[in-house]
């Protein structure tokens, strides 16, 4: 009977160590700062993007894709004019946005939810909110593919820290406007139609999730179902504690000869 | 064993008694610990560490996958897979210049469906946690189900497409515990809440064994020009520390869309 209390012993040992719960890992953690923005339309223009942005000190790298967007304008490539808006709400405008009801969310009304030129996108040359509307260094197409590292005034980079910065893309395709705002003039460049300089992408500037996540407990690793081997040795050991004690009782007893 | 327990009871102090009473509560013990042995789960499977080609465009979907490799009588282990033809373009591929295939429209992933390791889950949307890191599903309805990373594009949409899920839970196995299985050319399709289904296709299994190894901006960033998918788990399960100290990611880029 002890050498089977020996053998149930382990179990009960097993089930106890079972219950402790996994170790936690730390983090790493680096100098630059990723941040990421997916491009969503506005104004039904039809494209779609993503923007990273790697912040290091001022220094900015950022990588940009967007396609879908108009493609000519007046048969040369369409400006798509871009910026970091900075300062508001850090979110894209809702339709609700659209005050004058012309069916177009122009750069003005939509600059309650993501502010004012902080930066601009240009693929060359000045990159201040001066150059916002310098059609002449703004990617043009109905893609592109931007990558350039820039250094970053200190208003943009306390806005993308404080996660109010927002990546807006203009330049609509003037035959999908409403003929009321197709007759528009622009709200930032008068000489221009409302469709060349009006949001045609947008999206908020978020910080990348940091480190790796945390998705599984290790349960399938190691001993599952710990109540039931918990049970198990449970009983077992009681049982051998019985038989020890009735082992005990018949030690003591004189008409028994073990 | 009722009738015996009870004899036991009844005859409690006799020395018989007592044994019987002992025999009863091993015999019922031995059964639970069979049971609970019989019940564990066998751990995931590893991934290859290194497997496929992380860029997308420079390695189209390979013709020849080595999943099935245990030879059985008159059918060949090496399948040929011809590219889909997509269903549905959008949008329409007018003039010579063929538009990329790529969905503009953002409408969030409702449905993941891997039928190679028979992953079928509903997806609810995460964000992040207070200190920046990526959130997981937490115990409750939604602990085994896939979650969709909201700061990521949705899937179909050009960039990486971010989805996750948890390889096991207190509860045994999760949604992603098969997911080590997956092979090059392997099809996962995402139903999206717009109706239409992005179907990707493996080009690269990787197992980062640490959590700092975790290539944040490639997972997250990479190449932006194409619509790609990543699945991220855990994996390299540490006995030392009882804990999964890396990930697994798969990655895949999108082949066709359907409604």
């Amino acid at each position: 009977m002890r050498a089977r209390t020996k053998l149930f012993a382990p179990l009960a040992v097993v089930a106890v160590a079972a219950l402790a719960g996994p170790a936690s890992t730390a983090l790493a953690d680096s100098g630059s700062t990723t941040y990421s923005a997916t491009l969503n339309q506005i104004n039904h223009s039809g494209g779609s993007g993503m923007l990273t942005l790697t912040l290091t000190g001022s220094t900015a790298r950022i990588q940009e894709n967007w396609t879908g967007l108009a493609a000519s304008f007046g048969g040369a490539p369409y400006p798509h004019v871009q910026h970091i808006h900075i300062g508001a709400q850090g979110v894209c405008p809702s339709t609700a946005a659209d005050t004058n009801h012309d069916g177009v969310i122009s750069t003005t009304e939509g600059a309650s939810a993501y502010g004012a030129i902080g930066t601009t996108l240009s693929v060359k040359g000045d990159t201040s909110p001066a150059s916002g509307t310098n059609i002449k260094i703004a990617p043009s197409g109905p893609s592109t593919n931007y990558a350039r590292t820039i250094t970053l005034d200190s208003k943009t980079i306390a806005s993308i820290k404080a996660g109010t910065a927002v990546i807006v893309v203009h330049g609509l395709d003037p035959s999908t406007l409403s003929k009321q705002a197709q007759k528009e003039k622009s709200d930032l460049v008068p000489s221009l139609p409302l469709a060349a300089t009006s949001p045609a992408l947008c999206g908020s500037l978020n910080a990348m999730p940091v480190g790796a996540p945390q998705t599984g407990s290790g349960s399938t690793q190691s001993i599952e179902h710990e109540g039931l081997f918990g049970l198990g040795g449970g009983l077992l050991v009681g049982a051998a504690g019985v038989a020890i004690w009735a082992r005990r009782r018949t030690d003591k007893a004189t008409d028994f000869v073990s | 064993m009722t009738r015996r327990l009870i004899r036991a009871l009844s005859t409690l102090g006799s020395r018989r008694g007592l044994y019987a009473l002992a025999l009863a509560a091993a015999a019922v013990g031995v059964a639970v610990v069979v049971v609970a042995v019989i019940s564990q789960t066998s751990p995931p499977v590893p991934s290859r560490s290194a497997y496929g080609h992380l860029n997308a465009s420079t390695a189209p979907t390979p013709a020849v996958r080595d999943r099935h490799t245990s030879p059985s009588p008159g059918a060949s282990h090496v399948t040929t897979h011809h590219p889909t033809v997509p269903t549905h373009h959008a949008p329409a591929t007018p003039g010579p210049t063929r538009q990329p295939l790529a969905l503009t429209t953002a409408s969030p992933p409702t449905r993941i469906d891997i039928p190679a390791v028979d992953v079928h889950s509903d997806v609810i949307g995460i964000g992040k946690t207070p200190g920046g890191g990526l959130a997981v599903p937490q115990p409750g309805p939604n602990l085994n189900k896939a979650a969709w990373y909201t700061g990521s594009v949705t899937p179909g949409q050009p960039g990486p497409s971010v989805i996750e899920g948890h390889i096991d839970s207190v509860y045994g196995p999760s949604v992603f515990y098969r997911l080590g299985a997956l092979a090059i050319g392997d099809r996962i399709s995402v139903t999206r809440a717009d109706g239409r289904v992005a179907v990707f296709t493996v080009n690269a299994v990787r197992t980062y064994p640490t959590h700092d190894a975790f290539p944040t901006s490639i997972v997250y960033g990479g190449d932006l020009s194409q619509p790609t998918l990543r699945l991220i788990t855990c994996a390299n399960f540490d006995e030392a520390i009882r804990h999964y100290t890396g990930n697994e990611v798969v990655y895949a880029h999108l082949i066709a869309l359907k409604r």
